[in-house]
């Protein structure tokens, strides 16, 4: 069980902010302020052969993380262990912990068993190739 | 009080190694944990290398920074942009009587994880009580 170590002697205010800051790093959003963030944020990139895709989950392993290819739809899965686990007193607690799933749509198939991943510092590169088929549409004339 | 309160004026703060490139710098996201003999602070740090971060530990301020540098994408188009790259730097102020010269980091898949352990003094302890 965690327990925030709230001061007892604080201002109504000042551990109202506690409260709040405690929300936010539980549902990733301040209140209010909407929807929280979808987890993990993902940079995309693409090229005439693939798109890359990449994200920052520091503290996981490659093995724990699933990359699903069908068609053109990618879904990016896995799940961040808290690290304070059977620990009594969090002073703060910030980092998020728990299962997370994203799913993006492309606009050209993927070709699947062909997708590399990698984990590097925490930051997770997945290279996506697009199909032949899709990259064969771009056709170059040369000149004579 | 917590012991290990966010400085007020983080934002004014500037690492000791003068900065030679512009670019943002990020609040790393942290937990910190105590117990009895110590303070555990685990920072995200993603993209970083051991010999970018620095840790700095003076007069009841800790200073933690990490250089990241940009990922280079040549010949790439964006199509999705979530997140920036950049440094990471955060302080806080300890309050706690900690041991400086017994801090260790360590940094495994972009997570930062250093120990503080606690004087002697600031450890708690049982004192017995003798029947007279």
């Amino acid at each position: 069980m965690l327990t925030h170590r709230l001061n007892p002697f604080v201002p109504f205010p000042a551990m109202r902010r506690e409260l709040d800051r405690v929300f936010e790093s539980v549902f990733g959003g301040g209140a209010g302020n909407g929807p929280a963030p979808a987890y993990p944020a993902l940079n995309v990139w693409e090229d005439g052969q693939a798109f890359t895709i990449e994200a920052e989950i520091p503290g996981v392993e490659l093995s724990d993380i699933e990359v699903q290819v069908a068609g053109a739809d990618v879904t990016i899965k896995g799940t961040r262990r808290p690290t304070a686990e059977g620990e009594t007193t969090m002073l703060r607690e910030e980092r998020p912990a728990g299962t997370f799933s994203r799913a993006l749509t492309f606009p050209v198939e993927i070709v699947g068993d062909r997708v590399e991943a990698t984990m590097k510092h925490g930051v997770l590169t997945i290279r996506l190739p697009k199909s032949p088929e899709a990259t064969a549409r771009k056709i170059q004339i040369k000149s004579n | 009080m917590n012991p290990c309160a966010e400085m007020q004026k983080s934002e004014t703060h500037q690492p000791t190694v003068e900065r030679v490139r512009s670019g943002q710098v990020y609040r790393p996201l942290v937990d910190i944990i105590e117990r009895k003999d110590e303070l555990l602070v685990i920072a995200d740090v993603p993209g970083a290398t051991p010999d970018s971060i620095e840790v700095n530990f003076e007069r009841g301020e800790l200073t933690l920074c990490a250089v990241v540098l940009p990922r280079e994408r040549e010949g790439q188009r964006a199509l999705l942009a979530e997140y920036g790259v950049g440094d990471f730097c955060r302080t806080f102020s300890v309050s706690e009587e900690i041991d400086a010269a017994k801090i260790t980091a360590s940094y495994v898949n972009g997570v930062l994880t250093l120990r503080l352990p606690k004087k002697d003094s600031a450890k708690p302890r049982k004192i017995a009580v003798k029947p007279a």
